[in-house]
């Protein structure tokens, strides 16, 4: 009986998540489709400069496009704390926060792995 | 002259009066109506207006963008000193507008002759008249001709600025290569501020470099209307390496600083005096920003246009926004890349307002790198905010490549300088 009310529960809950990840999906893929300016987006604005636009370098410095948000999150805490030998990322990092480097390392991952 | 065609014109002439004065009297002054309206024109295609243009449709696919540009081809700033050191070609800082074309973005190839604030409009040389709901401007620096006594437009065609690249590029190339070995060249930078604070020194040392396998018995003489210069420890360590000799600097306190220019008789004087001579002359005067902006009334006392920090919304007039060196952007230097920075953000909250949401704070970079010599890079960076207190630097970073580096360091930072270019310029044209 208890066993029962358990699993009903269980399915009850299941379910209800589904439909609330469905939802968040949908938003998600609705804000990547349309390309609205949101925070996240406007933060990572000026990285295009250098890494190429959406990431994708043409030149000798790294794309960004497609890589992993562990590595970009991980490069970049790294370039701050000097860990990392750089150039001018040095530099650069120090005027991000933790906040905004879990954010920025989003930006040019593949669209699935964005969020 | 005949007297019939004098009578046809004054005859067109009173009936243009007479309408005048009817049209008068009933809506005010007459002024064209728009043959068109769109969502965003953006008055200049270079660093700001292209990438605004660009990052407009981006987020925005379906607002009208309309860039006015009056060249078909747009040549750089940024890598034109290495045109003048012989390290690229013209048609290497040359990039043109199809990449913006084919991502909807309209390009007209005229100059603009006016911006009407109050009524939302600009108007073309061929007197066709745009109507905006918001308009961009980035329209560079002018030079501020007779700032410098002497200094005007003919003068630029004997003692180019090569300040805007094109073809005073290519004249003070002209000028390297006919002078004679022995010869002298100055370079006479501005004080601040101006375009691209490091840009005399970088084209000081990249003449240096073209004089030492060209015309070995020949130097480069800076005469500065400022004491101190952008990376100057880095500079200086670089001329003592490369260029021992070749490069002198004389700064305003040992009376670097030029008061008076003769085109004719070829000579410079400075502030207490003195006469300079030589075979070629660059005259790199003082700068204000484009007459665009300065005719429709959205500059200060100074000839630059304040602006919010984040939107770049004119101080002066409602859904008038400027962006790049014309723009008084807080800290930021005037540069290609902080107007690439600040049309990106720009373009965001124009996207914002026109959607009636709300503005985005925006984060900016700059990098200025430069090529001191063939796989010799230096270079200055920072992070900015938009702030209550305006465009503001991030505490902590940014800063210079470090002095005493050694020469792998150089040559990362020269080939990252060349990276840097192939992306902005793609960020913008591509």
């Amino acid at each position: 009986m208890v066993a029962r009310e358990m699993r009903r529960r269980g399915t009850v809950l299941m379910a209800m998540m589904v439909v609330v990840t469905a939802a968040i999906l949908t938003v998600m893929v609705q804000q990547a489709v349309a390309g609205e300016p949101t925070a996240a987006r406007v933060l990572a604005l000026s990285c295009a400069a250098c890494h190429g636009p959406g990431g994708a370098s043409p030149g000798s410095i790294p794309s960004l496009k497609g890589k992993d948000p562990v590595f970009i999150a991980e490069a970049l805490r790294a370039f701050r704390d000097g860990s990392r030998p750089a150039t001018v990322m040095g530099r650069i990092a120090t005027g991000y926060s933790d906040a905004e480097i879990e954010v920025l390392s989003r930006q040019f991952a593949h669209p699935a792995a964005r969020q | 002259m005949s007297g019939g065609m004098g009578n046809a014109l004054s005859r067109r002439a009173v009936g243009r009066l007479g309408a005048t004065a009817i049209a008068a009297a009933t809506i005010g002054p007459v002024r064209a109506a728009p043959s068109r309206t769109v969502d965003v024109v953006v008055v200049g295609g270079g660093f700001g207006g292209a990438t605004a243009a660009r990052y407009l449709k981006q987020f925005a696919p379906g607002l009208s963008v309309v860039v006015v540009e009056q060249n078909k081809v747009f040549h750089t700033c940024p890598f034109s000193n290495l045109v003048l050191g012989g390290l690229r070609r013209m048609s290497d800082i040359a990039h043109g507008y199809a990449g913006l074309a084919a991502r909807g973005v309209e390009v007209v190839h005229q100059r603009v002759l006016s911006l009407d604030p109050e009524r939302r409009t600009v108007r073309l040389a061929d007197d066709s008249v745009i109507g905006f709901r918001k308009a961009i401007l980035s329209p560079g620096v002018d030079m501020r001709w007779n700032a410098l006594s002497g200094y005007d437009e003919a003068a630029a065609q004997a003692m180019p600025h090569a300040w805007k690249a094109g073809p005073q590029t290519a004249l003070l190339r002209q000028q390297l290569q006919a002078m004679a070995d022995g010869d002298t060249v100055i370079i006479a930078p501005p004080d601040n501020p101006f375009r691209c604070p490091p840009g005399p020194y970088e084209r000081a040392s990249l003449i240096a470099h073209w004089l030492q396998q060209n015309r070995p018995r020949s130097k480069v003489l800076i005469l500065d209307a400022k004491d101190r210069f952008s990376k100057q420890g880095l500079f200086t360590q670089a001329w003592a390496a490369l260029y021992p000799g070749l490069i002198e600097h004389v700064p305003a306190a040992d009376d670097g600083r030029i008061v008076a220019v003769d085109a004719v008789g070829r000579w410079l004087e400075t502030a207490f005096g003195d006469r300079h001579s030589a075979a070629v002359i660059n005259v790199i005067p003082p700068q204000w920003a484009g007459a665009i902006a300065r005719d429709a009334g959205l500059v200060n006392a100074d000839g630059w246009c304040p602006v919010g920090p984040t939107t770049f919304a004119s101080d002066m007039a409602a859904d008038v926004h400027v962006i790049g060196d014309a723009a008084v952007a807080g800290q930021m230097p005037k540069s290609g890349f902080s107007a690439n920075s600040q049309g990106k953000v720009a373009a965001a909250n124009i996207v914002q307002a026109l959607a009636g949401r709300d503005p985005i704070a925006g984060s900016f970079a700059n990098t200025c790198y430069s090529l001191v010599g063939p796989g010799y890079g230096i270079s200055v960076a920072k992070v900015y905010r938009s702030t209550a207190d305006g465009i503001v630097g991030i505490d902590g970073s940014g800063g210079l490549s470090p002095m005493d580096a050694n020469a792998d360091v150089r040559a990362h930072e020269a080939a990252f300088a060349e990276g840097w270019y192939a992306s902005i310029t793609a960020d913008m044209f591509g």
